[in-house]
C-alpha cells in the first residue's frame, strides 16, 4: 500500500527565549492511502497545530512532512499554494464557503483555479454532488442552505480535485447531531467508494467512531492508537475508554 | 475626561481609515482658506496693481467649497459611524450608557474637526502666498505678493468649518442615539443576496445616456434651456441606472460564458465585483457625474485660457490700427513704437469700400446682428487681403476663381447657430445700380477691425476697381508689432496723440482682460476640480478598505484552498481596476461630449488642452488606484486564519 503522509520527528515550539512551550514534541506519523483517520486529544494537546502543519498553513520548528512523496517543508510559498490546490482538500469547522458564490461555484472553485476544461468541471461536479447528496441545491447561495448542507458542500469542494489527502478540522463542530451523522456517513462513503484518504481532527467520540483508525495525542506527543474492529458501537465504547485514561476535557466526551 | 481619552485613542486606532478622510478634509480647508484669503486681500492686491475685481469670484468659489465640504463631511461621517456600529454595541453591552457613547463619538468628531481645521489653516497660511502668486501669474500680472496672514480669512475658515464639523458631530451623536442595541450588533452581519438586474432597465440606461449625447448636440442648439435640462436629466439618471443595473447585468451575462467564466480566478473576481458594484453603485455613479462636471469645468476654462489670443484677435486682428491720418501722423506712431523698443512686422495702409448689400437667402446679414444694424459690407481686394493673411493669418491666402466669386469673412459664423449662406447670392446696391455676386466660401476670420468695417468681403482686384464707385473707399493704417503682448505703453502713447474721435483698433487690452477673467476662472476650476478629485478618490479608497476589513475572511479561505499570493493580488487589483476605471471612463466620456459642444460653440479646436486636462485627472486617479490596491492587499494578507 502507498504511504500518503509521513511525518518524522515533528516539533513545534511557540514563544520566545525563556518562555518556550512545545505544542508538538517529536511526533512521528504515517498514513496509508485509503485510510480514514481521526486525531483526538484534549484541548491544548496539539491536534490543530499538527493539522495546520500538515495543511502547510503552519510550519514545524523541526522535522519533515512528506505528502504523496513530496517534502512540503522544502517548498516556497508559490509551490505550497500549488501543492495545496492540487494535493490537499480541506473541510473546516466553520465551512469556509464563499458567500458570493453559489454552491456549485464553491464546489468547482479548486478546478477553475487550476484552469480545468469546463466540460470536465461539469462532469466532476455531477459525480461529487451526487455522492454527497447536494444535487438539488447547486444553484443556491450558502446563506440559503442549512449547516449540514454547507458542510457537505465544503466536503464536495474538498474532494472534487481528487486530492491525495483530505484534511478535516472539527468538521462536525458546528453541526447538530443529525447533520453530523449525515456528514460522517458521507465521509465514510467517500472513503469506501472513492478510496479517499481522510485525516480528521475531532474531539467528538461519536464523530471519531466513523473512522478506521484513531490517533490520540496528549501534550504534544503520541499517546496511543486505536484501529476499528467490530461494530461502530463497540468502537465508540473503546474510544470512550481511551479518552477516560487520557483525562483532560471530560465534558467533551459525550 | 475618560471619554475624551477614549475618543483620542479611537482616532489613533482607526487612523488608517480616517487618514485619507482627514487628509482630504485638510486639503479642502486649505483650498477654502486660499479662496477666502484672496477674497480678503483684494484691497492689498489692488494697491499692488491689480485692476480686476476678483473678490466676487473667490466668494462664489468659497461657497461651492462649503457646499461640497458639507456633503463630503456628512457622507464620510455617516459612513464611519455605521461602520463602527458594532463597536458601539459592544460598549453598550459593557454597560456604557448610550449618552456616554454618543458623547465619546461627539468628542471624536470634534477632535478630528479641530485637527483638520488647524492643519488646513496652517497649510493655507503657509501656501497662500504661493497660490496668490500662481493666480497673478495666470491672470498675466507680474506683481509682487507679500506674505500675509489674513486674520479675516482665518476667522472665516474657522467659523465655517466649526459649524460644519459641529453639525457632523451632532449627526454622529444622533445616529448612535437612534439605534437599538440589537441593530448595533447586526451592523456588519447583514447577509448579501445576489443582486438582480432587469435587462430592460439595463438597456434603457444605455439608451438614456446615448440619447443625452444626441440631445446635447441637437436639442441644445434649438432651445438651449430645455436642451440642457433634458440632457442633464437623461445623462445623470442614465448614469445612476447604468451603475446600479447595467454593470450588474453585464457581469451576469459574463457569467453565462462558462468557458471563460470557469477560467482561473475569473469566477471569484466576477462574483466579488457583482456584489461590490451593487453596493457601491450610487457612490460610483456620483463619482462619475462629479468627475464629468469637474473635467468639463477645468477643460472649458483651460481651453478658453489656451485660446485667449485667437479670441482677442477675432474682432481686432492688428496690434495697432486706425483710420489713415496722413503720413506725418504715421511717422509719429512709428517713433512711439521704436521709442518703446519694438519693431513693426506689418505696416500697411489697407483700403476697403463700404457698400450697401444684402444676402436674400438669409434674414439678416451677420454684421447686422453683431454690428451696428446696417445692411452693408466692406469689400477688400484679394491682393490686399493676401498681404494681411501672409503675416497675420498664415495659410489663409485666397485665389479667387472667376470674376463674380467672392469670399465672406464672418468672425461669428458657426456651423450650428447661424444661418448658412455659403454658395448664396450677395447683392451689392448703389442707388438703382445692382450687382449680383456668388459667395464662394466663408472664412471665420476678421481681416480688419470690426470698428472700421462691416461684413468683410474679399473680391478679385479687377472687381475691386470696378466697385470703387459703389461706395466710399476708406484707408485703414494697420501695424503688427514684434512683441504684441507688450503693447500696453505703445497703445497708451498713441492714444495721446490720436484725435479724440478717432478709434484705435488694438487687441492687447481685450487680450489682457480675457486673460484676467479666465485666469481667475482656471484658478478656481482647477482647485475645485482637484478637491472633487481628491474627495471622490478618498471615498472610493475608504469604502474599499472597509470592504477589505469585512471581506478578508474570503481571501483567507482562498489562500487556504491553495490560491497563491500572486493570484490573490491579481484578483484584488482586477477588482479595483473595474471599481476605479468605470466611473473614470464614464466621467471622461460625459465630459468629452459636453466639451464637444463647447468646441462647436466656440469654433476652436481644444484637443490639446482637453487631452492635457484628461491626462492629469487620470494620472491622479491612477495614483489612488495603486494606493488602494496596496492598502487592500496589505489588509487582506495580514490575516492568517
Amino acid at each position: 500500500m502507498d504511504t500518503v503522509l509521513t511525518a518524522t520527528n515533528l516539533r513545534k515550539v511557540y514563544g520566545s527565549r525563556g518562555n518556550l512551550y512545545a505544542a508538538l514534541n517529536s511526533i512521528d506519523l504515517e498514513i496509508e492511502k485509503g485510510e480514514f483517520t481521526a486525531i483526538m486529544g484534549p484541548s491544548g494537546a496539539g491536534k490543530t497545530t499538527l493539522l495546520n502543519i500538515i495543511s502547510t498553513i503552519d510550519f514545524p520548528t523541526s522535522g519533515t512532512v512528506m505528502v504523496d512523496g513530496q517534502n512540503i517543508s522544502k517548498m516556497n510559498e508559490n509551490e505550497l499554494s500549488d501543492f495545496r490546490r492540487k494535493k490537499l482538500g480541506f473541510i473546516f469547522q466553520d465551512f469556509n464557503l464563499l458567500d458570493t458564490l453559489t454552491v456549485k461555484e464553491n464546489i468547482i472553485l479548486p478546478l477553475t483555479l487550476s484552469s480545468v476544461k469546463h466540460t470536465d468541471i461539469e462532469r466532476k461536479l455531477n459525480e461529487v454532488s451526487e455522492m454527497l447528496g447536494i444535487k438539488d441545491i447547486l444553484q443556491k447561495y450558502p446563506m440559503e442552505i442549512s449547516g449540514g448542507q454547507k458542510q457537505r458542500t465544503a466536503a464536495a469542494r474538498a474532494v472534487i480535485n481528487n486530492p491525495a489527502l483530505i484534511l478535516a478540522d472539527e468538521p462536525t463542530g458546528a453541526l447538530d447531531s443529525r447533520s453530523s451523522a449525515d456528514l460522517l456517513g458521507c465521509l465514510e462513503n467517500l472513503n469506501k467508494t472513492n478510496n479517499s484518504t481522510i485525516l480528521m481532527v475531532t474531539h467528538d467520540a461519536f464523530a471519531a467512531s466513523y473512522c478506521k483508525r484513531i490517533i490520540f495525542i496528549k501534550d504534544g506527543v503520541l499517546f496511543t492508537e486505536l484501529y476499528r474492529s467490530g461494530t461502530r458501537k463497540e468502537f465508540f465504547q473503546k474510544i470512550l475508554d481511551v479518552l477516560k485514561t487520557l483525562g483532560g476535557d471530560n465534558s467533551d466526551i459525550i | 475626561m475618560i471619554l475624551f481619552n477614549l475618543a483620542f485613542k479611537n482616532i489613533r486606532r482607526n487612523f488608517y481609515s480616517y487618514f485619507m478622510y482627514f487628509l482630504s478634509m485638510v486639503f479642502s480647508i486649505l483650498i477654502y482658506y486660499t479662496f477666502v484669503s484672496i477674497k480678503y486681500s483684494q484691497y492689498a492686491l489692488e494697491l499692488a496693481g491689480l485692476s480686476t475685481k476678483i473678490d466676487a469670484s473667490m466668494g462664489g468659489a468659497s461657497i461651492v467649497m462649503i457646499i461640497f465640504s458639507a456633503i463630503f463631511i456628512w457622507y464620510s461621517n455617516s459612513f464611519f459611524t455605521k461602520k463602527r456600529k458594532k463597536e458601539f454595541g459592544l460598549y453598550s453591552m459593557m454597560g456604557v450608557k448610550r449618552r456616554q457613547i454618543g458623547r465619546m463619538f461627539f468628542y471624536e468628531n470634534v477632535l478630528m474637526g479641530v485637527l483638520a481645521v488647524i492643519g488646513g489653516i496652517f497649510f493655507g497660511v503657509l501656501l497662500s502666498k504661493l497660490f496668490t502668486m500662481m493666480l497673478m501669474k495666470l491672470m498675466g500680472y507680474n506683481i509682487a505678493v507679500s506674505f500675509v496672514i489674513s486674520k479675516e480669512a482665518i476667522f472665516d475658515t474657522l467659523k465655517v468649518f466649526s459649524v460644519l464639523f459641529f453639525v457632523a458631530a451632532l449627526q454622529g451623536y444622533y445616529i448612535i442615539y437612534r439605534y437599538k442595541l440589537i441593530d448595533l450588533f447586526k451592523a456588519e452581519s447583514k447577509a448579501e443576496k445576489e443582486p438582480k438586474a432587469n435587462p430592460f432597465l439595463a438597456v434603457l440606461s444605455v439608451i438614456m445616456v446615448a440619447t443625452s449625447y444626441v440631445t446635447a448636440h441637437t436639442l441644445f442648439f434649438m432651445s438651449p434651456i430645455i436642451g440642457m435640462l433634458v440632457t442633464l436629466f437623461l445623462a445623470i439618471s442614465g448614469t445612476y441606472v447604468f451603475f446600479s443595473v447595467f454593470m450588474v447585468f453585464l457581469m451576469k451575462i459574463s457569467k453565462k460564458n462558462k468557458k471563460r467564466y470557469y477560467k482561473s480566478t475569473k469566477m471569484i473576481a466576477t462574483t466579488n465585483l457583482l456584489f461590490r458594484i451593487k453596493n457601491n453603485s450610487r457612490t460610483l455613479a456620483t463619482i462619475a457625474v462629479l468627475s464629468a462636471t469637474a473635467l468639463t469645468a477645468i477643460g472649458f476654462s483651460y481651453s478658453y485660457y489656451y485660446n485667449i489670443l485667437p479670441q482677442a484677435k477675432l474682432t481686432n486682428p492688428f496690434s495697432v490700427s486706425y483710420k489713415y491720418q496722413g503720413e506725418e501722423f504715421n511717422r509719429q506712431v512709428k517713433e512711439i513704437i521704436e521709442k518703446n523698443g519694438q519693431k513693426t512686422v506689418f505696416d500697411k495702409k489697407i483700403s476697403i469700400i463700404n457698400i450697401d448689400a444684402d444676402i436674400p437667402a438669409i434674414k439678416n446679414l451677420p454684421s447686422e446682428i453683431y454690428g451696428d444694424g446696417q445692411k452693408r459690407v466692406s469689400v477688400i481686394s484679394q491682393s490686399q487681403f493676401n498681404q494681411i493673411a501672409e503675416k497675420i493669418f498664415p495659410g489663409e491666402q485666397v485665389y479667387l476663381d472667376g470674376y463674380t466669386n467672392v469670399i465672406v469673412c464672418d468672425n461669428s459664423y458657426s456651423t450650428v447657430f447661424t444661418e448658412k449662406y455659403e454658395k448664396e447670392i450677395l447683392e451689392l446696391t448703389n442707388g438703382d445700380e445692382k450687382k449680383e455676386l456668388r459667395i464662394y466660401a466663408i472664412k471665420i476670420i476678421q481681416p480688419i477691425s470690426t470698428f472700421f468695417s462691416y461684413l468683410p468681403v474679399i473680391v478679385s482686384d479687377d472687381l475691386y476697381r470696378e466697385l470703387r464707385h459703389f461706395g466710399d473707399e476708406q484707408n485703414i493704417q494697420c501695424y503688427e508689432l514684434n512683441k504684441p503682448l507688450e503693447a500696453g505703453n505703445i497703445i497708451d502713447d498713441i492714444r495721446k496723440i490720436l484725435p479724440e474721435n478717432v478709434y484705435l483698433g488694438q487687441y492687447y487690452n481685450y487680450y489682457v482682460s480675457l486673460k484676467e477673467a479666465f485666469g481667475v476662472m482656471i484658478f478656481i476650476s482647477a482647485f475645485l476640480g482637484i478637491v472633487f478629485l481628491i474627495a471622490t478618490g478618498t471615498i472610493i479608497y475608504f469604502k474599499q478598505l472597509t470592504e477589505a476589513n469585512e471581506d478578508w475572511r474570503r481571501y483567507v479561505i482562498l489562500k487556504n484552498i491553495g490560491v497563491s499570493k500572486k493570484q490573490l493580488k491579481k484578483i484584488i487589483s482586477g477588482q479595483m481596476k473595474t471599481i476605479f476605471a468605470v466611473p473614470l471612463i464614464v466621467g471622461l466620456t460625459h465630459a468629452s461630449f459636453a466639451l464637444a459642444i463647447l468646441v462647436r460653440v466656440l469654433g476652436v479646436t481644444l484637443i490639446k488642452p482637453i487631452i492635457m486636462t484628461f491626462t492629469a485627472y487620470t494620472l491622479i486617479y491612477v495614483l489612488f488606484y495603486f494606493l488602494t490596491v496596496s492598502s487592500y492587499t496589505k489588509i487582506v494578507l495580514s490575516h492568517r486564519n
